[in-house]
């Protein structure tokens, strides 16, 4: 039987198999129909193939859009999500309470297309009005030339552009530009540093975080606390002022955290404008600066002594005799000519018991010593300014002699607040940092000194500021303990008399230390109202007061009952009082 | 039969076309509203940013100072005016003139002066 029938609706051959498929009405036979088989073969086994691809196509489609569907979706919404956004805005630098330190602005550039600019005279007229340092014969003469294209000005305030747009003026237009602004100008330039016109930083954090300041939008969050950084900044250059100084440094360090809650050196300058500020006011004398310390380092000498064991707190000095080595001679600035015990020789400053004290403690314990408290090298904070230390070589009995009173070594305040840090806060040296800490994150710190030795010279810089040379730090309410420091500059390889470094170096409150505070007075000349003095005690001490007495109640620390604190929290003090009542009672 | 078929291949091509047309249509309407929500996050982030810096410059402390002597009644806090719960006297102490008050700061302890 033929598959083939006449079908009379279309008037033609229909296949009976497959009614639709027209075909043609040809019946062949022989070598041809045995082509047209194998033809339809060949097309049946494509055909089939395509339909395959096509149904294994669909089985992923449904398997993607509907079975794995919203799961891969989600991942490619996420990826265009996550993809680091182009990021033309460079991050916020702000300190520990979040107050907006350096950020970045769009500004507006003002220009002009002369050709467009319907009426030049009152454009002229009113555009200087707006921006009046621009005269406005010069910017008519700009707008009436045949040029295609003019600047008017770069960088307009938000105000002025928007004056600017609201006369609209056609032929007028503003280019974006992106700024960075320091909304706190001179206050903490020299750490924060400053970038170039391409917003590329230069110098302090803008520098060290370029990298991370320009890839993540999150801010960088500074250790620096404003409100801290204001006052010291003030006091500092009331002090600067008086003493008709040269320069300043200071710092007030965390002692828990090793965090730097300020650090300020005057002169300072302008962030916004580095290119006008000279190279002093852009030297970091906190970090940069390295200066011999004079009589703060008898506080380190006399912790090392305490600490090795070779002198303790209830031990004493003949200090009657300068000492001699060789062409050199060790005398005191103000000679006693007695027997001092060890407290009384941090109270007068005594430079012959503090060498005694060194000698016991050799020039290698010195040396190991002060390896620890981190001075023998430069310090490792997030800034590359940074001071190498100037250290002896060789370190010879000399060399021993002079550093136990802060001569022949040269550090910066930065290193030494840190190791002063680590000898009130209960003998650990925790790392310094400009970065804020999370209390989660905070250093165990590396053990330098005993609880004990730290415990007794807490007493004894306390008892420094109550009898000695750092009276005038005596805070109202709050128990501040230090050390003065006077140094004569070295200057062409001799020391130099009025030429001096005058520092304070304090930790309060003296019973449970939270901070330490270094303050240096750079060349200070003496007024009358201190007799012509500029040590360190006359010049340093009373900005370390006046900065703990404002500092302290935004920190939240309570103020105290001075005398009875000091009894009550001073081994030294009620034993020494102990003593002096069995004497009453003896002599009665 | 044939015919119904091919008009309902029809019919579905054409409900095809127009949805796929509507749906296109309103992704571009989302797109465009994306944009512009998109745009003024970007402008409101741009405005929060220079808000920002503005409200850092108005917080200068040095004007905070200058503005707080000018207008406020307000002094630093001082040491004495911060009272202990201890030292607070008891409600049936009798005072008489010349009982010590110790008062943080002060190194010597303030005498109450009693006044009738």
């Amino acid at each position: 039987m033929s598959d083939w029938r006449e079908d009379k609706k279309q008037g033609r051959l229909t296949n009976l198999r497959s009614p639709k498929a027209p075909k043609s009405v040809i019946t062949l036979d022989g070598r041809v129909r045995n082509a047209l088989e194998i033809g339809r073969t060949r097309l049946i086994v494509a055909g089939t193939l395509m339909a395959l691809a096509f149904v294994v196509i669909s089985i992923r489609l449904v398997d993607l859009t509907l079975l794995q569907g919203p799961k891969t979706n989600n991942n490619t919404a996420q990826i265009i999500d996550e993809a680091p956004p182009v990021q033309t805005v460079r991050a916020d630098i702000v300190d520990r309470n979040g107050i907006v330190l350096a950020t970045t602005l769009p500004t507006a550039s003002l220009y002009a297309e002369p050709r467009k600019v319907p009426n030049p005279e009152s454009a002229a007229r009113l555009i200087a009005d707006i921006l009046p340092e621009i005269s406005q014969d010069k910017l008519l003469k700009k707008l009436t030339s045949d040029r295609g294209f003019i600047w008017i000005k770069r960088n307009l305030t938000p105000r002025q552009q928007y004056a600017v747009n609201s006369l609209g003026i056609p032929g007028l237009n503003f280019e974006t530009e992106q700024r960075r602004f320091y909304p706190h100008g001179n206050l903490g330039a020299h750490l924060i540093g400053f970038t170039n016109v391409d917003n590329k930083g230069l110098a302090g954090i803008e520098q060290s975080f370029d990298k991370a300041l320009r890839e993540k939008p999150e801010p960088v969050e500074l250790s620096i606390d404003l409100r801290i950084q204001h006052i010291l900044n003030e006091e500092m250059s009331r002090s600067m002022k008086e003493f008709s100084a040269i320069g300043a440094a200071g710092i007030v360090m965390d002692v828990n955290s090793g965090e730097i809650i300020s650090s300020v050196s005057l002169p300072n300058f302008d962030p916004g404008n580095p290119g006008e500020a000279s190279d002093d006011s852009r030297f970091n004398r906190a970090t940069l600066g390295i200066y011999e310390m004079g009589s703060t380092f008898k506080l380190l000498t006399s912790a090392m002594a305490l600490d090795e064991g070779v002198a303790s707190v209830y031990d004493g000095y003949d200090v009657s005799k300068p000492i001699r080595v060789s062409r050199y001679t060790i005398n005191d600035y103000k000679p006693l000519k007695r027997w001092l015990s060890v407290p009384e020789i941090l109270i007068y400053s005594s430079n012959i018991g503090t060498v005694q004290m060194a000698m016991e403690v050799g020039t290698e314990g010195q040396r190991k010593y002060l390896s620890n408290f981190g001075l023998l090298r430069p310090a490792s904070v997030e800034v590359s300014e940074v001071g190498t230390p100037l250290v002896p070589s060789p370190w010879r009995e000399i060399n021993t002699m002079t550093i136990s009173y802060g001569h022949g070594i040269a550090v910066s305040p930065l290193q030494l607040s840190s190791a002063i840090s680590s000898v009130v806060n209960g003998g650990k040296l925790k790392p310094a940092t400009f970065i804020k800490r999370p209390p989660s994150d905070i250093p165990e710190g590396r053990r330098i000194l005993s609880e004990k030795t730290s415990a007794y010279m807490r007493d004894l810089m306390r008892l420094v500021v109550l009898h000695g040379s750092g009276r005038n730090a005596n805070a109202k309410g709050y128990l501040v303990g230090g050390k003065t420091g006077t140094a004569d500059k070295l200057k062409g390889g001799r020391y130099v008399k009025n030429s001096r470094v005058s520092s304070f170096v304090a930790a309060f409150p003296m019973n449970n230390p939270r901070y330490v505070i270094y303050v240096m007075v750079d060349e200070p000349k003496g007024t009358k109202r201190t007799y012509g003095f500029a040590t360190g005690g006359w010049v340093a001490a009373p900005v370390v007061k006046r900065v703990v007495e404002r500092m302290a109640p935004l920190l939240g620390i309570q103020p105290v009952h001075i005398e009875d604190a000091d009894i009550s929290g001073n081994t030294l003090l009620k034993k020494a009082k102990a003593r002096m009542e069995g004497r009453k009672i003896a002599a009665r | 039969m044939k015919n119904f078929v091919l008009t309902l291949w029809i019919v579905v091509g054409a409900a095809c076309a127009i949805v796929l047309f509507q749906v296109k249509h309103e992704v571009t309407d989302l797109e465009d509203q994306l944009a512009s929500v998109e745009y003024k996050i970007k402008s409101d982030k741009q405005s929060i940013r220079i808000l920002l810096a503005e409200w850092s410059y108005l917080n200068r402390p040095e004007r905070l100072a200058r503005l707080s002597s000018q207008y406020l009644d307000l002094k630093p806090l001082d040491p004495s005016q911060i009272v202990t719960v201890q030292n607070i006297p008891k409600r049936d102490q009798k005072f008489e003139d010349g009982t010590n008050i110790k008062l943080p700061g002060s190194a010597t302890n303030a005498s109450v002066g009693i006044t009738q």
